[in-house]
């Protein structure tokens, strides 16, 4: 595939985290690409490392963070890269994130007016109608009254209304990837669902690649093309949304899947027994092997690589190293 | 990187006089916020007028007069007249200006110098520097203000400058802390990294998105203050290492007073109850200050 082709690509990428127990080894390897214009979904459970993904792109993780391994493209940049130990950083153009909390992405004593300006002028360059351009990104955003919301403080609006304010600022600085992490987990039901289709309705509009991490699997569903699934900081399963729900292959997409309540179901949702693993002395082998039902030996002591199902779809487990046939249609 | 110069088109003006109206609003609905505003700004009218206010402007500098000298409070002296005849009112008046303008200068110092310290600490938290700056403070803090005030006072000559210079040595680190404290919690916001993602300068992110934060606090303790920088001023008077006489300062008098205790009482007590008031003063108002730029949002 032609290099122009891809918007963001992560090879590889290890992060840990240095605090006073020792090490945390979070993110162990993750790989994952994006096509201009294509959406993804990045979906797994709290504290699996979907957040410290992202903010490895952004160039703003926490201090103690290191970064051990890995390179990192981004509109045809190289945003990060490790050599011979080195690690060399730049801040991502053209990339856009939304952000978890409105409340905190905005800053609360000044006007929106204000703070779009800035995104206007600084990450836009745009230094003439500023005035226009903010009022277009508001209503771009399905946001009412957009003259009078200029002059409004952060406080004065709802957490959807701010959550709309915050993707229209990001797009003002016209990015061609946006990253949103988790950018409805803060809203009530209804919100969730109006913010979600804007967010795809903007990027299928302006041919955005986008990068939607969450924990709900359906919402992915609603919105990507594609979904990774990640465990314990690694990407366990990658395929289209649809193929996801329907074939899903890796044990863990299964017992998401199976831990999704149903409306018409008789018993609860199954869930998935255990925890995240400890990261201070993460498994050898498969990190999910811990929990896994299907684990043998082999889960314990070596990595897994990716078995390719099909040409889209890419599963991490040892239990389809012989091939597909007659495993995947099994129910766990 | 920088785009001053490009004018600002959106008038966003409108939003901040609002603000302001809400303020006051809360503001005034505690009537003991308005006492304390009214107050101020009488003490601030006497000291600015003084001379046209004060019954006898003349007793503010070397004037004696025996013949008058002790009389109790009466219509022509309301607080009554010192040791060697000058009227306590009219020296009041005129001590309020040496008081008002040592609160003034001290915080004008003060505030600037310990607001940028705590931002760079704050904001730079875990670096050495950073490191390095706030243990210099805590070293500052350590210390008693009236003591270390009292102590870098006792080595300058007694002037009104050199009592200024020993507060504001004493002072600056409390507002280190403050705004220290403050920072190291705003700038790992997302809307913090926002900014530096958008390449902004350093500086413009800690002057320009971070400190606007700090602005209720700082503006609440620099009230608070007036009164307690002017109380540490007369406590250095009162030793005798602030404004030399004849010119008045209120810790002078209520020293000067003691020696004639408990006969001539009112030498000492009426600049004493003059202290209380501005303190009093600018405590309430201070809270009345708070109150606005901090509850309801």
């Amino acid at each position: 595939m032609n290099i122009s082709d891809i918007a963001l690509k992560i090879e590889n990428l290890r992060v840990h985290y240095k605090v006073y127990r020792g090490i945390l080894k979070v993110l162990d390897g993750i790989s994952l690409e994006v096509k201009r214009g294509e959406k993804i979904g990045l979906v797994g459970e709290t504290g699996c490392g979907k957040t410290t993904t992202l903010k490895t792109v952004m160039n703003i993780l926490a201090r103690n963070a290191i970064v051990t391994a890995g390179k990192i493209h981004a509109n045809g940049d190289i945003v990060l890269e490790v050599k011979e130990g080195r690690v060399r950083k730049k801040p991502p153009k053209g990339v856009a994130m939304v952000f978890q909390d409105p409340t905190a992405a905005l800053n609360p004593v000044f006007t929106i007016g204000e703070q779009l300006e800035l995104v206007i002028k600084y990450a836009a360059n745009i230094n003439e109608n500023t005035r226009e351009f903010a009022i277009n990104a508001l209503q771009s955003a399905r946001l009412p009254d957009p003259e009078r919301l200029l002059t409004n403080f952060p406080f004065q609006l709802s957490g959807g209304m701010r959550q709309r304010v915050c993707i229209a600022m990001a797009l003002a600085a016209r990015p061609s990837i946006i990253l949103a992490d988790e950018p409805t987990t803060n809203l009530d039901v209804t919100i969730q669902d109006q913010v979600l289709k804007l967010i795809k309705r903007l990027s299928d509009e302006q041919k955005l690649a986008l990068v939607l991490v969450t924990h709900s699997l359906g919402v992915a569903r609603e919105t990507c093309d594609r979904i990774y699934v990640m465990y314990a900081g690694t990407i366990v399963e990658v395929a289209d949304s649809n193929e996801i729900f329907e074939q899903p292959l890796h044990p863990y997409t299964r017992g998401l899947l199976a831990s999704l309540p149903r409306l018409t179901g008789e018993r609860m949702a199954e869930g998935i027994k255990g925890r995240i693993p400890d990261y201070l002395n993460p498994p050898a082998g498969c990190r999910f092997a811990p929990r896994c039902d299907h684990a043998f030996e082999k889960c314990y002591t070596e990595k897994p690589l990716f078995y390719k199902a099909n040409d889209s779809h890419l599963v991490a487990c040892f239990l389809y190293e012989e091939g597909f046939s007659g495993k995947s249609g099994e129910q766990s | 990187m920088l785009k001053d110069s490009v004018p600002r088109v959106l008038d966003t003006s409108s939003a901040y006089k609002e603000r302001i109206k809400r303020g006051w609003y809360r503001f005034s609905r505690s009537k003991l916020s308005v006492l304390g505003l009214a107050l101020a700004l009488t003490i601030v009218f006497i000291a600015l007028f003084a001379p046209l206010v004060a019954p006898y402007p003349e007793h503010a500098g070397p004037f004696v007069d025996f013949s008058n000298a002790c009389k109790p409070p009466s219509l022509t002296h309301p607080f009554g007249t010192d040791a060697i005849g000058r009227d306590i009112l009219s020296r009041v008046f005129f001590a309020f200006r040496g008081a008002l303008l040592m609160a003034f200068v001290v915080l004008l110092i003060v505030v600037p110098v310990g607001t940028t310290v705590g931002l760079i600490g704050g904001y730079f938290d875990g670096l050495w520097f950073s490191t390095v700056i706030m243990r210099i403070t805590d070293v500052f803090l350590a210390v008693p203000p009236l003591v270390l005030a009292l102590a870098i006072a006792a080595l300058l000559r007694p002037t009104l400058m050199n009592s200024m210079i020993a507060v504001c040595v004493s002072w600056w680190p409390w507002y280190a802390r403050l705004v220290y404290g403050m920072t190291v919690s705003v700038k790992n916001e997302p809307f913090v990294k926002a900014a530096e993602l958008m390449g902004m300068n350093r500086f413009k992110i800690m002057f320009g998105e971070i400190l606007p934060n700090h602005l209720g606090p700082i503006l609440t303790k620099m009230t608070l203050d007036v009164g307690w920088v002017i109380l540490t001023g007369a406590s250095l008077s009162f030793v005798g290492l602030g404004e030399q006489p004849p010119t008045p300062a209120l810790g002078t008098m209520v020293s000067d007073g003691a020696k004639y205790l408990p006969t001539f009482w009112w030498i000492s007590v009426f600049p004493a109850l003059m202290i209380v008031a501005i303190i009093l003063a600018f405590n309430l108002l201070g809270d009345g200050v708070r109150e606005m730029l901090t509850s309801g949002e």
